[in-house]
């Protein structure tokens, strides 16, 4: 479905090379759910907007649904949609339908066509409260609700996230999250997302590839990442004035008034540590945590 | 044609939910026109000899064209791309089965069409009211078809024009000084200002034939030499259309490699 191989992009800056993605090489099947991630600046908008027929590449080859998305780009963008969380090409002063009435005509719908198309994605991206406000009131969860009904009008077979929660609250990322899995589990829908947030990937790929540095560094399964470092464990204590534990294989920081050591399971046991810290005479709250992905994933960028 | 219709009534329809713009761009329109009207009033009691370069009648009607053509908005192609560019908005329309080029251009036409068309009611109104129509060496009906066909010819080269002094953006980043020579050109040499036909015989040639001037050649759908020439300005055009068209494809075939967009 999407086959990158050997891909490379340079741009020009003050007539020297700044390479924004270094020789990648990937697949991802049919109905998978896919994250791309990686620190800003490591690649990953660059890459999105070669899959997408926006950048050509310096070399290497790129497919998406058989075609090259630069020299077939209508027929790769026929079929594939994409939401791109900083830009907007909503119609500002009509309802969403018009908007969604204006994406049918360019990707050919008839009338009757754009007339059941916008029906139905109504109802499936919950927009009937707001269906009849023009979209300059909408707030922002409403708009990236109609967003991507309009990058759905045509049924496409990929979906290209890029960023799409960013500036959302909770509760609308929540929502966004849902029907992000819902449209790949009731309609096959190939998912390509990158995001900051650490939510979005959790909740909606089962798989991730991490970028840095214009490379490939990690593609595996979402639930394997956290296994990277499940010898890890923060062991928090409610005061920012706790000395330093005679252990060499703990580590100390200081966190938002608190203090967390880092203990390595495989060299140090937990109960070792706690005991040194309750012979101190410490008598505070203590809490022991195992990583979340984020903590993963800060580890495998600053690495 | 179906698509390009629809498209462009979309658009239009976005545009004109602000009524009050249009009214006062309107009212800005009329009193334009009125005020050209009555100063060449004033310039042709002047200097009636005037009269045997270009009568009155021709000389406000010529006027009254351009400002129609003005309000179709075409020029702000350059600075829709020139934004697009610079902010990177550009990727969203990338994104679409339409050439980049084309939805600009639908979504200009869009955009001007309610003024364009309040404007065009105005002008034939105003002109007719005041000076009645113009004797251009044809019959009304042959004038009105012909004028119907350099008006859209040449609004197709004036679209190629300003894209082309967009794409010039993908190169300079900022396409504006390319826009202030070209659009200055085609004011003076389309008889903006003042008619060509008061511009000495040298220049009347250059403005006549080069594509900036082509752009505005409804202006000389408007003299009275016009049924001994429409054939001659409407080839011109047709040719400025073929040229530019084709550097056009050139170079936005370049410019769409040369695009980078950041994050």
């Amino acid at each position: 479905m999407i086959e990158v191989k050997n891909l490379t992009k340079k741009f020009q800056h003050k007539g020297v090379d700044v390479v924004a993605v270094d020789n990648i090489s990937f697949t991802v099947n049919q109905g998978e759910a896919v994250a791309f991630i990686g620190p800003n600046g490591a690649g990953k908008s660059t890459t999105i907007k070669m899959l997408t027929g926006i950048l050509w590449p310096t070399s290497g080859k790129v497919e998406v649904l058989g075609f090259s998305p630069q020299h077939d780009r209508k027929k790769v963008v026929s079929q594939i949609g994409a939401v791109f969380g900083q830009r907007s090409a909503l119609l500002l002063n009509l309802p969403p339908g018009d908007t969604l009435a204006l994406y049918g005509v360019m990707y050919g719908l008839s009338k009757k066509e754009i007339t059941e198309r916008t029906k139905s994605l109504v109802h499936m991206l919950n927009i009937e409260s707001f269906v009849t406000q023009p979209i300059r009131t909408l707030s922002l969860g409403q708009r990236m609700r109609v967003e991507i009904a309009c990058a759905l009008v045509h049924n496409p077979k990929i979906l290209f996230l890029d960023e799409p929660s960013i500036g959302l609250d909770i509760i609308a990322k929540q929502t966004l999250r849902e029907l992000l899995s819902d449209l790949r589990s009731k309609h096959n829908i190939t998912i390509f997302l990158t995001s900051h947030d650490v939510g979005d990937i959790e909740a909606v790929c089962d798989r991730t590839i991490l970028i840095n540095h214009g490379r490939v560094v990690i593609d595996e399964p979402t639930s394997q990442l956290r296994q990277r470092i499940q010898n890890e464990r923060h062991i928090a204590l409610h005061t920012k004035d706790f000395p330093h534990l005679d252990i060499a294989q703990v580590v100390r920081t200081q966190d938002e008034g608190r203090t967390l050591f880092t203990v390595d399971t495989s060299r140090v046991e937990v109960a070792t540590v706690l005991k040194k810290i309750l012979e101190t005479g410490y008598t505070g709250e203590i809490e022991v945590l195992s990583p979340s992905l984020e903590d993963v994933l800060v580890k495998l960028y600053q690495e | 044609m179906q698509k390009a219709l629809s498209f462009i009534l979309i658009i239009a329809k976005n545009s004109s939910e602000s009524k009050k713009k249009i009214f006062f761009q309107m009212i800005n329109h009329t009193v334009f026109l009125l005020f050209s009207v009555f100063l060449y009033s004033y310039v042709y009691e002047l200097l009636p000899q005037l009269h045997g370069r270009l009568p009155y009648p021709n000389a406000i009607w010529s006027m009254s064209v351009y400002f129609i053509a003005f309000w179709l908005g075409l020029r702000n192609l350059e600075r829709a791309f020139r934004n697009d560019i610079q902010s990177g908005n550009i990727e969203m329309y990338l994104l679409r089965p339409f050439s980049y080029i084309r939805q600009k251009v639908y979504m200009q036409i869009g955009e001007g069409l309610v003024p364009f068309v309040s404007a065009l009611v105005l002008s034939v109104a105003v002109s007719w009211l005041f000076v009645g129509l113009p004797d251009v060496g044809m019959s009304a009906e042959r004038w009105i078809v012909f004028v119907a066909i350099i008006f859209i010819l040449s609004r197709i080269l004036e679209c190629i024009m300003f894209v082309l002094c967009g794409l010039t953006g993908f190169w300079l980043q900022d396409s504006q000084p390319v826009y202030m020579v070209v659009s200055k050109l085609m004011m003076i040499f389309g008889g903006a200002w003042v008619p060509v036909a008061f511009f000495p015989e040298v220049l009347q040639k250059i403005a006549e034939y080069s594509p900036f001037g082509a752009t505005l050649a409804i202006s000389y759908a408007m003299y009275p030499n016009f049924g001994t020439h429409v054939f001659v300005i409407i080839l011109n055009v047709l040719f400025w259309i073929v040229a530019m068209g084709t550097l056009m494809h050139v170079v936005s075939r370049r410019a769409m490699q040369k695009l980078s967009v950041n994050g």
